[in-house]
């Protein structure tokens, strides 16, 4: 059994086809990654020295630190200026508004540098002032009525997002307790690093396992029926199991598909983007928050838990797909069948929010499909509005659809033992 | 020809036509319904369709210099309207707001006169107003056409155009954005579904026949090779003719937006905030991108044949597909359909493209049809 798994492995592994799209994937995601961002690398930079000098951790000591190492450049800016353009400025932000920073002659390599530096501190110093106050404003219950309102939301569905924002004001305040939200990051507003890395990377990446998945699991499942060899494989020995060892090969070539894209992705990411002193930042930090409201994570996580969790769940995904796609490679034998057949139901999966009435909780339990966790892979782990206010979707999508998966996967099986073929 | 029907009805199954179907309908709520339920998309939007059919109906879909004079007539006329429903509202008499003029004054620091005007614009939402507004809004575009256009263009040869649109009085025409937007949406969304659905519809046609052994026994019957064009022909037309169908399905649900008034407008109206390096009407513009799916529909008709000729399964067949697809989707969202003429890129963008996509079309058939003739079938 083990030699036909590795047989069947090599043979879709091996294909020219599924060794192209790899590549061809790759190549568009490395090229997605490194147009556009030239500049931005540059000032991330800036905000990877800060955390080296001063760690990520936000408290007086800190700040005093850092506000006094502030004045002292400042100073040392009105000495420059002073001397090569004959006036002060009140702020760095100014310096560079006038433009004179960068005129030829006027300033050398290294004081342009130190003017990087500063502009940095003075961004942070200005964002970190705001955390106390935003935070202090933070009303779970007036953002549930907001969902609510702009949902039209009505009877038991209203209500239980209600509950579940109560439960989140519960774990703001435990939030601010443990000083999650001080700490440095990339500033949203201005980097949307958390969107350009769950967002945009992962669901391309997400929409390319899926495209490979499905397109192998299809062809290996359904090879032998195409091929007209049907009669012939399954009188051998090893007979029907050999759907079940071709299953095994198509699971873990989906597996690798999966590594080789996803980890492939995520090493040119932080090869291009320096997140070396951020791994150990909690995810729900005030600073990356890219709108009025903050990124709040369900749990206490650090950036690389977080990662390591959105890592887990797009294997998760991955294997769904798998299951559903060698599901209905039973029922069609045709994998072009199973393409389509696929897509229908992603498609479908997406919609079924949108039929259900508007004061049920059945529209939240439409919500739980694999598809809408994809296409939402920048709120996994978090609040993100009244369709993303319960802390276990995530965990009871994929178990429901695992369990469901399984038990289809096991009738399916036993039924072609006996079938016609 | 009897062969050529049998052809089309091997194509256009029972089950084919349910799963494009299907794939339609999935499609249309998940990038078109919206474009169809919220037209023309809340105020002020409403107003001013509702205000620019009306001119049209007045005076033809262009608004010169001496109709510009009457309509702000009538705006000077609603704004006499306006100030007598204030003179009627007794909390705005007790402020002292009596003319529009100074309702359109309250400043930002006057936080109570300020719920004042939101109640009557946001929550009663009078009509006087808001009309009010989208008037100001036309005519404000009109009375700067010149800077409006010029603003358009990137270069010099842009800004040329621009002002070119000025001088002719193609910046006349009545077209606001967002009839425009939302055609241009509507109509990108309907060729990726158009060609999404040629590749699904013909990807498996030739791939049936080879999957069955089937051209050993067609090839060396008396009609031979040949069967090959037939069934290529019959492919395209197949193609075509769900474009037209589809077209149709689309073009009536269109008709429900209520468009037509436009139809007659210049596409590089100043209300719009497109600039077009041809000068066409809106109706014309919508022809050419009829034109344009026609012949994306057969290009891409000509490719799913070749590779489902070639493509050893139908693993092979949509992995292929899938770049293919991607691309041909990119360029339709950004240069092949979308806002087709813009003077954002070359004027001989639009004619280039679609010879290059004519002229791929012919070439693949010519050359799959001389190498099918000759080919060791069980080859390829």
């Amino acid at each position: 059994m083990k030699r036909i798994v590795a047989h069947e492995l090599r043979k879709v592994m091996m294909s020219p086809l599924v060794l192209a799209l790899l590549v061809l994937f790759l190549l568009y995601n490395a090229a997605m990654l490194l147009t556009g961002y030239g500049s931005m690398r540059e000032d991330m930079a800036e905000s990877n020295r800060l955390v080296s000098q001063y760690g990520h951790q936000i408290d007086e000591e800190m700040l005093t630190r850092l506000r006094n190492d502030y004045q002292d450049g400042l100073q040392w800016m009105n000495r420059l200026t002073k001397r090569t353009e004959g006036r002060t400025f009140e702020n760095i932000s100014s310096l560079y508004e006038s433009g004179t920073h960068h005129v030829e002659g006027l300033y050398d390599e290294s004081e342009r540098e130190r003017f990087s530096n500063l502009l940095a501190m003075e961004t942070y110093l200005r964002f970190i002032s705001n955390i106390d106050s935003t935070y202090e404003q933070l009303d779970a219950m007036n953002r549930a009525e907001n969902e609510i309102r702009k949902y039209r939301l009505s009877g038991e569905l209203a209500e239980t997002v209600r509950g579940n924002y109560r439960e989140l004001a519960v774990r703001i305040d435990q939030l601010i307790t443990n000083g999650e939200h001080k700490h440095l990051f990339f500033i949203g507003h201005i980097f949307k690093t958390h969107s350009l890395l769950f967002k945009t990377v992962f669901r391309t990446v997400l929409f390319e396992v899926t495209i490979l998945t499905v397109l192998l699991t299809g062809h290996l499942l359904s090879y032998e029926f195409e091929r007209r060899t049907q009669s012939l494989m399954y009188s051998t020995k090893r007979g029907r199991s050999l759907m079940f060892d071709k299953t095994v090969a198509a699971l873990l070539a989906s597996l690798v598909v999966t590594t080789v894209l996803l980890f492939g992705t995520l090493a040119i990411y932080f090869t291009l983007f320096d997140y070396t002193g951020f791994w150990s930042v909690p995810i729900s930090n005030a600073l990356q928050a890219e709108y009025s409201w903050p990124f709040i994570s369900f749990w206490e996580m650090t950036f690389g838990q977080y990662l390591l969790a959105s890592v887990a769940l797009v294997y998760a995904l991955a294997l769904c797909f798998f299951g559903i796609a060698s599901v209905l490679s039973f029922l069609f034998r045709n994998s072009y069948a199973v393409f389509c057949g696929f897509s229908v139901l992603f498609g479908i999966c997406l919609l079924l929010t949108g039929i259900m009435p508007h004061d049920s909780n059945w529209l939240l339990v439409a919500g739980f499909t694999p598809s809408l966790l994809m296409m939402n892979s920048d709120l996994w782990w978090m609040e993100g509005g009244a369709f993303k206010s319960y802390r276990y979707i995530e965990v009871i999508t994929i178990t429901a659809w695992a369990v469901l998966l399984l038990a289809s996967y096991a009738l399916v099986q036993r039924r072609f033992r006996k079938q016609d073929i | 020809m009897r062969i050529f029907f049998y052809e089309l009805r091997k194509i256009l199954t029972v089950g084919m036509i349910a799963l494009l179907a299907v794939a339609s309908v999935i499609f249309y709520f998940l990038f078109l319904s919206f474009e169809f339920d919220h037209f023309p998309n809340g105020r002020p939007e409403r107003d001013i369709f509702k205000i620019t059919v009306e001119e049209i109906a007045k005076h033809g879909p262009t608004m010169d210099d001496q109709q510009l004079a009457k309509f702000r007539e009538r705006y000077d006329k609603q704004v006499e309207e306006a100030n007598r429903f204030l003179q009627t509202r007794p909390e705005f008499v007790s402020a002292g707001i009596t003319t529009y003029q100074a309702f359109q004054e309250i400043g930002l620091e006057r936080k109570d006169m300020q719920k004042l005007r939101n109640q009557v614009i946001f929550d009663e939402e009078v009509d006087i107003f808001w009309e009010l507004q989208a008037r100001e809004f036309i005519i404000d575009r009109y009375l700067n056409k010149e800077s409006w256009l010029e603003g358009r263009g990137e270069n010099e040869e842009q800004r040329a155009r621009g002002h070119e649109i000025y001088l002719s009085g193609e910046a006349d025409s009545i077209l606001p954005w967002f009839v425009w937007r939302n055609y241009n949406q509507l109509i990108v969304f309907e060729s990726i579904l158009i060609t999404l659905s040629v590749l699904l519809m013909l990807t498996p046609y030739y791939l049936k026949e080879r999957r069955n052994r089937m051209f050993d026994l067609q090839y060396s019957t008396r009609t031979g090779r040949t069967l090959f064009r037939t069934k290529w022909l019959a492919g395209s037309t197949a193609a075509l003719l769900f474009t037209t169908l589809h077209l149709g399905c689309f073009f009536a649900l269109y008709s429900m937006n209520e468009t037509a008034p436009f139809w007659q407008a210049g596409i590089s109206s100043v209300l719009n905030d497109y600039a077009s390096w041809f000068d066409l009407t809106f109706g014309a513009y919508i022809g050419i991108t009829i034109v344009a799916i026609f012949v994306l529909a057969l290009f891409t008709s000509v490719i799913a044949l070749f590779v489902s000729r070639l493509a050893p399964s139908y693993f092979a067949a949509i992995g292929i597909q899938v770049p293919f697809a991607f691309v041909l989707w990119v360029l339709i969202l950004e240069y092949l359909v979308h806002e087709i003429g813009t003077i954002r890129y070359s004027s001989y963008l639009p004619t280039i493209a679609y010879a290059l996509l004519v002229a791929l079309t012919i070439v693949i058939t010519v050359l799959r049809w001389r190498r099918e003739r000759v080919t060791d079938i069980h080859a390829a």
